[in-house]
């Protein structure tokens, strides 16, 4: 924001017209304490023109009228405490505003950012427009006034006019536009090494400023020219190579002050050779030209600079946005979110960044967020039910980046409010949108001023990435889901399959229970009743009454909801519980159900219920395919076995086999062999077995036959 | 009467089998009971009144082979067929075979009792009474 389209309060814009007037003031008592007397009334350095262009190029054009009213009773009243005539005063007054207007418009018409003197083309244009147009245009009328007034010859008081403002100007107005700068705080706090340096050629200025003009009889280095001015350069150098176009105007001002103070008191570099009006505009064109090359030059390597700061800030960021979308291909969004959040809080220096998702239900829920530990308002203080306003905003796909708590119209209390109860300095809270769609919100805040350099388009960068990591989140959560429904849909239906089989499997017990009953009841009607028979009734209904609830409870985990909870399991276990299940079935079908188990426990790490159901299906898919074989054909085998660092069970049976090509298309949906099937069962394996990071495939076997074999990692390499 | 009538209880499963035969010697039956068709077929004939229990599905020959094995022997045995689940086809089967009696499991010990004393009764007008 350039102070220009800013808008001014009225608090604002008196302690500027109060800045203005007490500057004015100093300026004009610089330019009385440091003139030429008596003849001459112009001083080496006359600073009031000079401050009213600082003061134009800092106000906006529509309160440049309040700068020249508080100017012109500050320039009466020491002017008018002497015995100038009020013509000359006025004359002076008038010239100053000129010459600030000329500076003022042809700065602002050359240069994109009025205040900045940070490129070679924004100092040529202050150069050009400020330090030499200006005074050059409005001196004419000046020196009109004053060679008339006071007999004067024309181009000699022109001259000294103008170059004592190209003198004021350079060295004034960088300065004032440094100071205004770090006010306004857009100057990156320095390290204390830096002030230290500034401090050092703050001094060294002074000192060599002194030496040059202060010390006629100084011992001179031989061999050099009678002045030994040039010994200002190094320092000159010092100032564009290392700080700037603000810098060299300082030290510009400091060595007119002191080269004015000097003169004053007779001590001049020329003196011995030169009168003291020419000796005077000798050291102005000397200090003038010495420094706007290098002014030039300084405003060249801030450009530089800028440029290789603003390329490395692109490459950091770069990296960031690398390393945060490889981070999201590589680990589940659990722990990708939260390390990414932390890294972009770090990399904004924000003290807080949430990511809130806007769920089916349409409320923005926070997913996940960082705070840095500051003791500052946590989380809650952040929730998007306090931003009302700015959230209703982010639904409708606009970012909204608050510097201010003015940032907010006065409608939005509540944003207002809660801004203000977290004390919050900034925050930006952009809309992450897949598919042109809004999906939630990132949200950054900063507690402290900020310090970080960053800008608006880096954090819809960022929130571009986490816009489709989210995007792609919620497309995987969706497809868990569905794939939990499918699963729970094959369940059941393998289950209605299975019904006969474990209708059989409950009423065995039943009937074994009631017969015993009825057994016992009978025998102690007849009187014929023994304890130790009774006991043995008693302990077989108990038995028959263990075998149904077995089975009751098998089935209740097969069909039981499965969600995502894994443990360590038994590969073994595992065939031992969906054998027991199958058992009766195997039986009734006269299916020959044989297993060979792997000695010691095979540990895996995964959903008991998601891979039973998986060897459920295989088997009963094996029983399937013998079905209709002669009976000592139907042998089905299920075997456990460790290779490698994975855990293999393969299960084989005797039917038919599959039909060429079908081996891996039987794993596609809807693809099925059977002329009832529903084609789900293996697609349903395949997806749980690699959610598990396993796999599952298929081949004939040499002998006839199809052999399955399941593969998941053992439990020591998952973990 | 009923102390020289045999039942002879064919079924896989142990604890159905021991409880059948406790509930039928507790009635007063003699009872003879096989885990297998083919331990039954080995067994010698029965010389009295009797009936046969078996169940449908078991592991190798089934309640219809027997069955079939039976008919094919003429051998004047009456038959009770149990099982969990008797669907159409197999009923029809068997009722071709002149089964005496289907029970669905779980049934009833009344049932039960009621079937074996039909199926004994028919045992009996088939085989001349004893001298």
């Amino acid at each position: 924001m350039t102070p220009a389209s800013a808008r001014w309060r009225p608090t604002q814009l008196t302690l500027a017209a109060g800045t203005v007037g007490l500057a004015y003031y100093a300026g004009v008592q610089i330019a009385a304490a440091l003139a030429f007397p008596p003849v001459y009334m112009i001083s080496v350095l006359s600073p009031p023109s000079a401050i009213l262009t600082a003061a134009f190029l800092l106000l906006p054009m529509r309160h440049w009228w309040l700068c020249v009213a508080v100017a012109l009773p500050v320039h009466w009243l020491p002017e008018s405490g002497t015995d100038q005539p009020v013509l000359l005063a006025l004359a002076a007054f008038g010239a100053s505003c000129l010459e600030g207007l000329i500076a003022a418009c042809g700065v602002r018409l050359l240069n994109d950012e009025p205040t900045k003197l940070d490129s070679f083309r924004r100092v040529a244009a202050f150069i050009g427009a400020a330090a030499f147009a200006a005074p050059a245009l409005s001196s004419f009328a000046h020196a009109a006034v004053v060679s008339n007034a006071l007999a004067q010859p024309y181009w000699q008081v022109w001259g000294l006019r103008t170059f004592s403002s190209v003198l004021a100007q350079l060295s004034v107005v960088p300065v004032i536009l440094l100071v205004a700068d770090v006010v306004r705080g857009g100057v990156r706090p320095a390290s204390s090494a830096r002030w230290l340096e500034a401090c050092l050629f703050g001094l060294c200025v002074v000192v060599a400023a002194l030496w040059v003009f202060g010390e006629p009889n100084m011992p001179r280095i031989p061999a050099i020219p009678p002045t030994p001015s040039m010994l200002l350069l190094p320092f000159y150098f010092w100032a564009a190579v290392r700080f700037g176009v603000g810098a060299i105007s300082g030290a510009l001002l400091i060595t007119a002050v002191v080269a004015s103070y000097e003169a004053h008191l007779g001590n001049r570099p020329f003196s011995s050779v030169l009168a003291p009006a020419e000796s005077l505009l000798a050291i102005q064109v000397y200090l003038a030209v010495m420094s706007v090359p290098l002014m030039c030059v300084a405003g060249l390597l801030q450009e530089r600079r800028e440029l290789v700061s603003d390329l490395s800030a692109r490459l950091a960021f770069r990296r960031l946005l690398k390393d945060i979308s490889g981070r999201f291909v590589e680990q589940p969004a659990d722990t990708a979110f939260p390390a990414s959040l932390r890294q972009l809080g770090e990399y904004f220096d924000a003290d807080y960044v949430g990511v809130q998702n806007l769920g089916d239900t349409g409320a923005l829920r926070v997913e996940w967020q960082w705070h840095r530990n500051h003791g500052h308002p946590t989380e809650d203080a952040h929730c998007p039910q306090r931003y009302p306003w700015t959230y209703a905003r982010v639904r409708e796909g606009q970012a909204v980046i608050v510097s201010s708590i003015e940032a907010f119209p006065a409608r939005a209390t509540l944003d207002r409010e809660s801004f203000r109860a977290a004390r919050t300095h900034a925050a930006a809270v952009l809309p992450l949108l897949a598919a042109g769609r809004v999906e939630g919100a990132l949200a950054v805040v900063w507690a402290r001023p900020r310090t970080a350099s960053w800008n608006e388009e880096q954090l819809a960068f960022a929130a571009e990435v986490i816009a489709s990591a989210l995007a792609r989140r919620s497309a995987e959560l969706a497809l868990q889901r569905g794939r939990q429904k499918i699963a729970a849909m094959a369940r059941l239906s393998i289950m209605g399959e299975l019904t006969a089989s474990l209708a059989h499997q409950i009423n065995q017990p039943l009937t074994g229970i009631s017969n015993n009953a009825e057994a016992g009841r009978r025998f102690i009607d007849s009187g014929r009743a023994t304890l130790p028979q009774l006991r043995e009734i008693l302990v077989d209904i108990l038995e028959d009454n263990q075998r149904a609830a077995g089975v009751i409870r098998r089935v209740r985990d097969i069909l039981g909801r499965s969600e995502w909870s894994p443990r360590e399991l038994d590969a073994n276990t595992l065939v031992q519980e969906v054998a027991d299940l199958l058992a009766s079935d195997a039986v009734l079908r006269n299916v020959s159900l044989a297993w060979a188990l792997a000695p010691g426990p095979l540990p895996v790490h995964g959903n008991r219920v998601d891979l039973e159901q998986v060897v459920l299906n295989v088997v009963s898919n094996a029983m399937d395919a013998v079905a209709d074989k002669p009976i000592p054909e139907r042998q089905v085998t299920i075997e456990t076995r460790s290779a490698d660092r994975d855990v293999e069970l393969v299960i084989r049976d005797r039917g038919e086999g599959f039909p060429a090509g079908f081996e891996e298309r039987i794993f596609e949906p809807f693809v099925t062999t059977k002329p009832h099937g529903t084609g789900m069962g293996l697609a349903v394996a395949r997806s749980v077995l690699e959610n598990h990071g396993g796999s599952i495939c298929a081949a004939n076997h040499p002998e006839g036959g199809a052999v399955v074999t399941i593969t998941l990692p053992a439990a020591s390499r998952a973990a | 009467m009923s102390d020289t009538s045999t039942v002879f209880i064919i079924d896989d499963d142990s604890s159905v089998r021991r409880s059948l035969g406790r509930l039928l010697a507790s009635v007063g039956y003699d009872v003879i009971a096989c885990a297998s068709a083919e331990e039954f077929l080995a067994l010698p004939h029965e010389t009295g009144p009797a009936c046969l229990v078996t169940d449908i599905r078991m592991p190798g020959m089934t309640g219809l082979d027997l069955l079939d094995a039976i008919r094919r022997a003429a051998r004047p045995l009456p038959i009770i067929l149990s099982s969990g689940d008797i669907d159409s086809m197999t009923s029809a089967a068997a009722e071709a075979s002149g089964v005496v009696r289907f029970l669905t499991k779980p049934f009833t010990v009344q049932d039960l009792l009621a079937a074996i004393e039909d199926a004994l009764r028919v045992s009996r007008a088939a085989i001349p009474a004893p001298r």
